[in-house]
């Protein structure tokens, strides 16, 4: 076997974390004990989760009693950091998801098309799009593996690779007996394929041979070499016999008579292949007379001078005992299962084949030497769907159960009522689909790596049921280091309708913009998730700022801001804000005016920055001609009165705190600047007592 | 369009050019460089393209006789810090490579050995107070080269020197997307807010010396490219696949296409043949826009456009400067 | 596969807790060193503790993050009766890399050690539950989200039993819901964990169920989130560990059983029908701290025994143990690997901040030794 030693060091990762729904022995607990080396965590320990495939590990003890309090000595305090990286990390196994996830939506559009059973041809097709990428990833890893001098990456890719060979192997079985249909039902002749597809002994035992000899020529003949006849039952144990008989003609006594007859055996033995329009019946006919021609033969002594090919002839003859002496070159029972059936029963139906495979088990050490492969092979032979997938999933991998489930669900094979009963849910809340399960647990195992949550979001949108809220959960968390990165999630979001997610992450990014100090991007932001209490909250850092420095910041945004800034009276009010600014810059100073009045008496602005607006107000009443009527002036007026009042409250409430919080300090510096800004008031009370004045001239002669 | 080829690479790349060929109007280059994004290792790389059988013509081609033809196949590539968010070819074997580490990094490419090392780097372009800021574009012209980043800050640096000449800090309130040069010492550049500013970069002071921008509602410009031959003609494409043709000459407001169902990431006018603009948006599509009536629409204001071809691939479009090889990445094909 | 690398906390004592943020980029630990850290995962992909400052003068028991749509907020609670609430500075210059934390408020209520804190979940705004040993939980509520200093006792509801952690239903459909859980030592008080609810209406906070299940202290508690799920999941730490639902039943269903005008239609209050879904006493006899993972597929706990044991249900919500985790003190990682079942030392690479790495393989060699190869 090609990846025979390796087998031992493999590692299979999600058979620890993931390993679930199985009842073998080997699975059990004590074989998914990990050590945390750490003399602290000896005495005990606690995990957290975090996203996705990490946790934390720390030393921990148990609850002290309530109320109390005790140190606990602990020395070298030590966080681990736990993650799984699953199969599908791998760089090599990149192309593997991302090709096998083209093949599963193209799936998926064809189910949408013809409804929930595709016509079975294609979805052969569609088992073999995956296995060839199985395949792929297996010529990748091998080339990967040949080629690196790192011990521990070679037996990582090594490992891999067995596993994804373990895949292939169990993956084309389920291809045989669930989605092909076999004509007859005749399912040996795929079973064969199936074998030489994935062993390869005779060719290895042949191919050593040829070199041998061809480079020790005139020492060495071909038939004593010790892989001849080896390599020979090999090829007819395979049902290749071309391959056998070739390498017969290159004996030296191949012109001899026992030769001949074998030859002529082999030459003649019937293959049904449901193509040439013989039926099973007949099929059974020729091949019964062929074989009393070989048992004849055999009887006869024909084979009598050589015994191995005498073997050979038991072979044809499906002696039960010979068979048993064929265990090294079948190497498995399930090898040994179809050379038998070949030459026992080549009629088999799928459905009987159960029930010839304990002989073979036996003949390799019983059912206690079963590996998990064994036993998913063995399910798939007792057509227990359910049982294959439930123990791929443990013991292969997420993506293999996820992919074959679904291909099974859309050939028609699963029904979940069916299943529901055999299981025997404990929990009656339990509203389960074992395809959406698996492939949640499978896009679940994607979002754990940086970069594939592009994929894992496709394989969510097909999960009906729980796909949308898983889909949201990692959204909601998906690091964002860029902006562009940003506005890719935000769109996932809207193409969803999960509007609400959508502003949440702007409202993030907006956050982490002002914290930064970029006013600016925080504004932008905030524009985009639409929600107003932001938008108060930054249009007021804004006036804080223009309060502290005298102007406005960040012009090129605020000139810009368009209309969105409508959705919130906050944003509004700052962007006429800065058209006034504007006005009075372009020294249209009735626009200004008519502007400022207007901002005032909506009373759009935050109450501690109408002092400002008044202030504002202050050179245009001074201007000539007159901007303000003696009803505008009334009005500010009384927005004065109101300033007053509160700025007294404000003094007399923070004098009382002042007491309380003991910082004199604070309050002295309060106080100063509100004698600052009294100035400022009685500077505009006269103002306005001018302008009064000079209104009521204005008015009265245009009265007159 | 002869045919599509398509590879699995083990990567999520973000930005893609051809490499400039010597002399563009006798060879088709066959060499370019991507860069990846959003991985836990990032890298640049070189690919070249087995030329397909048309330019079989006794030029140079690839020695292997197993070449497919549209075979891509990887020549070298290296570890680069954080996301590669855009890629530039300053020589055949120069490729300059901003990060969103806020970093840009100059990379050679050794023909002969066929292995690239880092010629300079230089750290912290674009940052912010605690943070390190991603650098989000870059644009040369001889010998200067202008990076700007989501600080809204443009820096100015002379490739020759190995200096940074000067750095307009508070160019824009917010990220700056895309820049491109409109002409010798002037540039344009793309906002988060919608806007198009030019600065003229021998002004003092961090101030643009011009504001454009589209009406509606102010949503983020993702790209820029200028028209080869008409300076003055601007093409950015942004949010909700909308491409804006602006005119530098005139004070108002860019004529707007609907084209893309998603953000364009990339527009590009073809560098010898002008009338072709090509978009490619996150919906999938690449788009072959013929842009001879770019003209005609700007004086009337009317709506163009040619579809000629739409797939679902994603990401990145990239011009070959003889002739339309066009590859796009799709993100999830890697 | 697990890689795994140690970090050195740098705690004078014991941690308490740990929380990673909502991206998993940062994480806090506090301690009984009274002392909170903050670490930032940098570009090298490393851990660096970017803030270390005492919190309180007692032991530290819990630390939560807010929202990021809140801004950089943690809460902490401790045995020094108060529960405290701090903020990153904006962008204040401190030393390259390290920030600054300030406490926006002290929540001083309790007589009694906090022994818990939980920021709501963020489609509630920005609310925050402490509960204390002397049996109260106390709401508190801030209610200008961008105002960290003003923070309101909404409601203070008496447990009658010590209180040892708390819960917050992350649903956003359902009601607002908390669940206690008490470590009261005597059996015949009754139910450990009491799930209250928010009633609307009646503007405050109702007792809906005691759940009757779990008589046993009970010492973590925790909502699975709920992603989609038709009813309520609670993993529960006491003796044992109890996954427990609460499927909330029709609302016509409760208003028939009752007579006309009962306090249950009255209310508005949704009844449960619960039930115990899984339980487990692997632990011995106490269980300390439970975890669910990000899809509420994977609960973890913790105990007397000394391990940590991960629990999945499959479909059908069969539970099953699929890993159990021990700490041993004999073994170093920088041991060798001494034979099959040892872990392995991998290259150590940009040790810094005494960071080390190193693979487990210990369960490589166990599942080999059990598994037949299968040729």
């Amino acid at each position: 076997m090609q990846f025979g030693t390796s087998l031992a060091a493999r590692h299979t990762p999600l058979r620890h974390l993931y390993g679930y729904m199985t009842n073998m022995a080997a699975e059990r607990e004590e074989g998914n004990v990990m050590i945390i080396p750490d003399a602290e965590c000896a005495a005990g320990m606690t995990v957290k989760w975090g996203f996705g495939n990490k946790m934390l590990l720390y030393a921990s003890r148990g609850p002290l009693p309530p109320e109390t309090d005790k140190p606990y000595g602990a020395k070298d305090v030590r966080l681990h950091e736990l993650k799984w990286d699953t199969v599908m990390h791998s760089c090599l196994v990149r192309p593997l998801v991302n090709e096998s996830h083209a093949i599963f939506m193209s799936l998926q559009s064809k189910r949408l098309a013809v409804g929930e059973t595709g016509t079975r041809p294609e979805l052969v097709k569609f088992s073999r799009g995956y296995r060839s990428v199985i395949h792929a990833c297996i010529l990748e890893l091998k080339k990967a593996g040949n080629s690196t001098l790192d011990e521990e990456e070679a037996a990582e890719h090594a490992a891999l690779s067995c596993l994804f060979y373990e895949t292939d192997l169990v993956w084309s079985i389920c291809e045989i007996f669930f989605i092909e249909q076999t004509p007859g039902g005749v399912i040996l002749p795929k079973l064969l394929e199936w074998v030489r597809w994935h062993f390869h002994r005779g060719e290895q035992l042949l191919q050593e041979l040829l070199q041998s000899v061809h480079d020790e020529e005139s020492t060495i003949k071909p038939e004593l070499h010790e892989n001849y006849w080896p390599a020979v039952y090999s090829f007819v144990l395979q049902g290749r016999l071309v391959e056998a008989r070739k390498l017969l003609s290159l004996h030296l006594k191949y012109k001899s008579e026992p030769f001949q007859s074998m030859g002529e055996l082999l030459c003649k033995m019937p293959i049904y292949n449901g193509l040439t329009g013989c039926s099973v019946q007949e099929f059974e006919l020729t091949w019964q007379r062929w074989q009393d021609e070989c048992y004849r033969r055999l009887e006869d002594g024909e084979f009598i001078t050589y015994k191995e090919l005498e073997t050979v002839a038991k072979i044809l003859c499906g002696d039960e005992g010979v068979f048993v002496d064929m265990k090294d070159q079948c190497e498995t029972w399930y090898h040994m299962l179809i050379s038998r059936l070949l030459y026992t029963n080549p009629a088999v139906k799928g459905l009987e084949l159960q029930y010839h495979t304990q002989a073979c088990i036996d003949a390799y050490g019983g059912n206690l030497q079963l590996g998990a492969v064994d036993h998913i092979l063995l399910s798939a032979i007792e057509y227990d769907v359910y049982q294959v997938i439930s123990d791929s999933s443990t013991h292969l991998s997420w993506w293999f159960a996820a992919h074959l489930t679904d291909l099974l669900r859309a050939a028609g094979q699963l029904d979940d009522a069916a299943a529901r009963p055999a299981q025997g849910g404990a929990a009656g809340a339990c509203d389960g689909d074992l395809r959406e399960s698996l492939l949640l647990d499978y896009a679940a195992s994607l979002t754990a790596h940086p970069s594939l949550w592009r994929v894992a979001a496709d394989y969510f949108d097909h999960c009906p049921q729980y796909g949308r809220h898983y889909l949201e959960r990692y959204l909601e968390r998906i690091p964002l280091e860029t902006e562009r990165k940003a506005q890719k999630v935000i769109r996932m979001c809207e193409e969803r309708e999960m509007t609400e997610l959508a502003s949440s992450i702007c409202k993030v990014m907006g956050m982490r913009a002002f914290h930064e100090g970029q006013l600016g991007s925080a504004l932008s932001w905030c524009l985009r998730s639409k929600d107003a209490s932001f938008a108060a909250f930054i249009s007021d850092k804004f006036l804080s700022g223009h309060m502290e420095r005298g102007d406005l910041s960040h012009l090129d945004m605020l000139d810009n801001l368009g209309p969105s800034t409508l959705f919130s009276s906050s944003l509004t009010f700052l962007g006429k804000y800065r058209e006034f600014h504007r006005l009075y810059e372009s020294n249209d100073m009735k626009g200004a005016a008519s502007l400022l009045l207007s901002l005032l008496t909506c009373r759009l602005a935050p109450r501690k920055f109408w002092l400002n607006l008044l202030v504002d107000v202050v050179p245009l009443l001074e201007m000539e001609p007159l901007l303000f009527s003696s009803n505008d002036t009334y009005e500010l007026l009384h927005l004065l009165e109101d300033v007053q009042t509160a700025q007294r409250l404000q003094i007399e409430g923070s004098t009382r705190r002042g007491i309380e919080s003991d910082s004199k300090a604070e309050t002295r510096r309060k106080g100063a600047s509100s004698n600052v800004e009294k100035e400022k008031l009685d500077l505009l009370r006269l103002a306005l007592a001018k302008n009064l004045a000079r209104s009521f001239i204005v008015e009265g002669s245009l009265a007159h | 369009m002869e045919g599509i080829y398509v590879k699995y690479v083990n990567q999520k790349v973000n930005k893609i050019r051809w490499r400039p060929s010597e002399n563009p109007s006798l060879e088709q280059s066959n060499t370019f460089a991507t860069g990846s994004w959003d991985d836990e290792e990032n890298r640049v790389g070189l690919w070249t393209l087995s030329p397909s059988r048309r330019d079989d013509d006794g030029t140079d081609v690839d020695p292997s006789p197993l070449a497919v033809p549209g075979e891509m196949r990887s020549l070298c590539s290296v570890a680069h810090r954080g996301d590669v968010t855009d890629l530039l070819y300053l020589k055949n074997d120069l490729i300059l490579a901003a990060s969103s580490t806020g970093n840009v990094t100059l990379y050679k490419h050794h023909q002969r050995s066929e292995t690239l090392s880092v010629q300079i780097s230089y750290e912290r372009l674009h940052r912010c107070p605690r943070r390190r800021s991603p650098c989000t574009g870059l644009a040369h012209r001889d010998g200067e080269v202008v990076t700007v980043g989501e600080d809204g800050r443009i820096n100015l640096l002379d490739i020759g020197q190995q200096a940074v000449v000067r750095c307009l800090d508070e160019a824009d309130s917010c990220a700056i997307n895309a820049v491109a040069y409109t002409r010798q010492n002037e540039i344009a550049a793309t906002n988060s807010t919608g806007q198009l500013r030019t600065w003229d970069l021998r002004q003092p002071g961090d101030g643009a010396t011009r504001n454009l921008h589209m009406t509606g509602e102010r949503l983020p410009l993702n790209c820029i490219d200028r028209h080869p031959t008409q300076p003055h003609v601007i093409a950015t494409g942004g949010q909700h696949g909308m491409l804006y043709v602006w005119d530098l000459r005139q004070e108002r407001s860019p004529t707007l296409l609907s084209a893309h169902s998603s953000d364009i990431w990339e527009v590009k006018f073809h560098p010898t043949h002008p009338d072709n603009l090509f978009t490619c948006s996150e919906d999938g599509s690449t788009w072959h826009w013929d842009a001879s009536f770019v003209k005609a629409a700007l004086q009337a204001g009317k709506n163009f456009r040619r579809f000629l071809k739409s797939s679902r691939w994603l990401t990145i479009y990239s011009w070959n400067s003889s002739g339309f090889n066009c590859i796009s990445v799709k993100e999830i094909l890697q | 596969m697990f890689v795994a690398r140690s970090i050195s906390a740098d705690h004078k004592d014991l941690i308490h807790d740990v929380a990673y943020d909502f991206h998993g980029r940062r994480m806090a630990t506090c301690s009984s060193d009274q002392s909170v850290k903050v670490w930032d995962l940098g570009e090298d992909g490393q851990w660096h503790c970017t803030a270390d400052w005492k919190t309180h003068s007692g032991s530290v028991w819990k630390v939560t993050w807010a929202h990021p749509e809140f801004g950089q907020v943690l809460a902490t609670c401790s045995f020094d009766r108060t529960a405290a609430v701090w903020e990153e500075l904006p962008s204040e210059s401190t030393e390259m890399g390290l920030s600054h934390w300030v406490k926006r408020t002290s929540l001083v209520d309790s007589r009694t050690s906090v022994t818990d804190v939980r920021f709501a979940p963020r489609h509630m705004g920005l609310q925050l539950a402490t509960c204390s040993a002397d049996g109260l939980v106390r709401i508190y509520e801030a209610p200008d989200v961008m105002n960290l200093s003003q923070w309101q006792l909404q409601h203070a509801i008496q447990c009658k039993l010590s209180c040892s952690c708390l819960a917050w239903n992350p649903s956003r459909v359902h009601p607002p819901m908390l669940a206690v859980g008490s470590d009261d030592a005597n059996p015949s008080a009754g139910g450990k964990v009491i799930i209250y609810e928010f009633s609307e209406a009646q503007r405050k906070w109702n007792k809906v169920e005691t759940v009757m299940i779990v008589t046993e202290p009970v010492y973590d508690i925790a909502f699975a989130p709920n992603l989609g799920r038709s009813y309520h999941m609670l993993g529960v730490g006491s003796k044992d560990v109890h996954v427990i639902t609460l499927k909330p039943l029709k609302r016509e269903l409760a208003v028939t059983a009752p007579p006309q005008g009962s306090s249950t239609q009255a209310t508005g209050m949704s009844r449960f029908e619960i039930r115990q879904v899984a339980q487990f006493c692997d632990h011995y006899s106490q269980v300390w701290r439970i975890s669910w993972n990000i899809t509420g597929t994977i609960l973890a706990s913790s105990g007397d025994d000394g391990c940590v044991r991960l629990w999945k249900a499959n479909y059908l919500d069969n539970w099953k143990c699929i890993s159990v985790l021990k700490g041993d003190g004999t073994r170093s990682p920088t041991d060798r690997p001494g034979g099959q079942g040892a872990m392995q030392t991998s290259n150590v690479q940009g040790v810094g901040n005494g960071t080390r790495y190193y693979k487990l393989g210990g369960m490589l060699g166990q599942t080999a030794t059990n598994q037949v190869v299968w040729h």
